[in-house]
C-alpha cells in the first residue's frame, strides 16, 4: 500500500492537505457579506459564525481562539477577515499576521455598507486565491498528519463496526508518528477509567478525569441529567450515556493517552490526544478543526451528513441500512463487518486507504455537496464562577 | 437456530444486541468466551436494540462491553427488551441532585 502523502507546504514548515482561502466572519452580523464574497470568488471557503457579539470572558476567548485556529489552519493558505467594526476584525487579523500567515481584513462600517464591503472583499479574496494558487503539493511526512475522530447519529452498530475500525486506523496513525485527537467529553462518561489507565502520566490521567468531573458538576449545577443521546440514538438502540461512551471511546484506538487539551486548542504532543469538547457533531468538528486537524474521521450509525468546511470529513458507517439508504453522504462503508464477514483488519485497511487518498486531494461527499457547517460551543459563565468558587481543583 | 442475528459482546454481559429485527419467540444461541446462553425472546426486538440474556434483578448494574451501562429499574426477565423503560443511567444525574 502507498503510505506517502502529498501536502501543501506552509511557510512555518507545516503542511496542509487543502489550499483554501478562508473568508472569516468575526461576528454573526457580517455572515451575509462573507457568503456573497465567497459566491463570487472560486477557491474561497466561507466561515460564518453564530454570535461574536455579546460574548464575554471565557466564552469570548473561546470564540476568538477558534477563529484564529481557522485563519491559521494548515489547510488554509490565506485568510480574509470580515468584521462589522475595525477593532475586533483588526485584532484577529493582527494575531493571524503574528502567526506568519497571509491575511487581509475589512470591516463593513468603514467600507460604508455591505455593497462596498462585498466589492472590496471580492477584490481581496481574488488576490489571495491567485497568490495561493502558486503553492503546489509536495511530499508530506505522515508524522505531520493530525486526524480528528468523531461519531454522530450513533447507534448500536457504531461501537462494534465503524468506531472499532477507526480505532485501528488511529493506532496506525499514532505508530506512523502522527496525531489522533479523540474528543467528546460527554461520550467518555462511563468509559473514562480505561482511557485514564492509558495516560502517559498521572497528571494526564487527572486532567482527563477532571474533564469528566466538570461535566458531571455541570449536570448538578443545572439540575439536569447529562443527556448526550438524540432521538435517533435512542431509536437506534442506545439507552444510556455509559453505553454510548463505551462504543464511542473505541474510535480512539488503544495507544497511550499523551495529553489532554482544551476546546479548540492545538496538540503539543504526537500520538493520541484528548480534547475536552462537547459531543454534538457540528460543535465537535468545529473544535477539532480549530485544533488543527487536517481531516476528520466521522462515524455515523443512523446517518449524519455534516462535515467541516476546512477539514475534509470522511463519513464512515457500519450500519448496512445506512450504507444503502444514506449512500449519497457516506464515503466509506464498513457494513461488511456485519453482513459479509469483513474483518476489522480489512475494514481498517479500507478506511486507511480512503483517508490517505483524501489527504492527497480526493474529495469527500460533504466537501462536494457543501454539507459543511460550524458551530462554536458557548461557555456557561455562571458555571465558570461556580467552579472557581466551589471546586477550583477541577478547573482546566 | 440462528446465531448471527445478535451478538453477546463480553462473557460478563447481561444483554446482547440484535442486528436484525427479531420476532417474539425466536430462540437464539449466544456465546462470548466460555459463557453461552440459549434465549427465547419474550417480545419483538428492533434492530440495534438489546435484550436480556439472563434474568436481571431490580437494581442490578447492567453490563454490556463487560462494563456497567446503568441500573435495572425493575426485574428484567431473560429474553425481554432492555431500553429506557427498564434501564437508567447512573452518571451525570444532576436531575436527582
Amino acid at each position: 500500500m502507498n503510505t506517502s502523502i502529498l501536502g501543501y507546504p506552509r511557510a512555518d514548515g507545516s503542511f496542509g492537505i487543502r489550499n483554501h482561502v478562508a473568508v472569516i466572519a468575526a461576528m454573526d452580523n457580517v455572515n451575509p457579506v462573507v457568503r456573497r464574497i465567497c459566491d463570487s470568488v472560486k477557491g474561497t471557503v466561507p466561515i460564518c459564525v453564530a454570535y461574536g457579539r455579546g460574548q464575554f470572558g471565557a466564552d469570548l476567548a473561546q470564540h476568538d481562539r477558534v477563529l484564529l485556529g481557522y485563519a491559521t489552519h494548515p489547510n488554509v493558505a490565506a485568510a480574509l477577515i470580515v468584521g462589522l467594526e475595525p477593532v475586533t476584525a483588526g485584532r484577529l487579523a493582527a494575531a493571524v499576521e503574528a502567526a506568519g500567515r497571509p491575511v487581509r481584513v475589512l470591516d463593513v462600517q468603514s467600507m460604508g455598507g455591505t455593497v462596498q464591503a462585498v466589492a472590496q472583499g471580492v477584490r481581496d479574496a481574488a488576490a489571495l486565491v491567485i497568490e495561493s494558487s502558486e503553492i503546489v503539493r509536495a511530499p508530506m511526512p505522515l508524522s505531520e498528519l493530525v486526524v480528528g475522530v468523531e461519531c454522530g447519529a450513533s447507534d448500536a452498530t457504531s461501537g462494534l463496526t465503524a468506531n472499532s475500525t477507526t480505532g485501528m486506523v488511529a493506532d496506525w496513525i499514532v505508530n506512523a508518528g502522527g496525531v489522533v485527537v479523540l474528543s467528546e467529553t460527554d461520550e467518555i462518561v462511563g468509559a473514562e477509567t480505561s482511557l485514564a489507565a492509558r495516560a502517559r502520566t498521572p497528571e494526564v490521567a487527572r486532567q482527563l478525569l477532571s474533564a469528566v468531573a466538570r461535566l458531571e458538576a455541570l449536570s448538578d449545577f443545572q439540575g439536569l441529567q447529562l443527556w448526550p443521546l438524540g432521538e435517533d440514538n435512542i431509536a437506534g438502540g442506545l439507552t444510556t450515556v455509559e453505553e454510548k461512551s463505551l462504543g464511542a471511546v473505541r474510535k480512539g484506538g488503544t495507544t497511550t493517552l499523551q495529553e489532554v487539551i482544551g476546546y479548540g486548542e492545538k496538540p503539543t504532543q504526537k500520538g493520541l490526544v484528548f480534547m475536552d469538547a462537547p459531543a454534538p457533531g457540528v460543535e465537535n468538528i468545529a473544535a477539532l478543526a480549530a485544533g488543527g486537524a487536517h481531516l476528520i474521521l466521522f462515524n455515523t450509525g443512523v446517518g449524519n451528513p455534516i462535515g467541516h468546511p476546512l477539514s475534509p470529513t470522511i463519513k464512515v458507517t457500519g450500519n448496512p441500512k445506512t450504507a444503502q439508504d444514506f449512500s449519497d453522504n457516506i464515503d466509506v462503508d464498513v457494513s461488511g463487518i456485519l453482513t459479509s464477514g469483513q474483518s476489522l483488519e480489512q475494514a481498517s485497511e479500507q478506511l486507511r486507504d480512503a483517508m490517505l487518498k483524501v489527504a492527497c486531494g480526493r474529495m469527500t461527499a460533504s466537501e462536494v455537496l457543501g454539507d459543511t457547517e460550524i458551530s462554536i460551543s458557548r461557555i456557561e459563565l455562571g458555571f465558570v464562577r461556580h467552579m472557581r468558587e466551589q471546586a477550583p481543583e477541577l478547573q482546566a | 437456530m440462528m446465531t448471527n442475528l445478535a451478538l453477546l459482546i463480553d462473557a460478563a454481559d447481561h444483554v446482547a444486541t440484535a442486528f436484525e429485527p427479531l420476532a417474539a419467540g425466536v430462540v437464539l444461541d449466544l456465546k462470548a468466551g466460555a459463557q453461552s446462553y440459549r434465549v427465547t425472546l419474550r417480545e419483538p426486538i428492533p434492530s440495534g436494540h438489546k435484550f436480556a440474556v439472563t434474568d436481571i434483578a431490580d437494581g442490578t448494574e447492567v453490563r454490556k462491553y463487560g462494563a456497567s451501562i446503568g441500573r435495572a429499574t425493575r426485574l428484567i426477565d431473560a429474553g425481554a427488551h432492555v431500553h429506557l423503560h427498564n434501564l437508567e443511567s447512573l452518571r451525570g444525574r444532576g436531575d436527582l441532585s
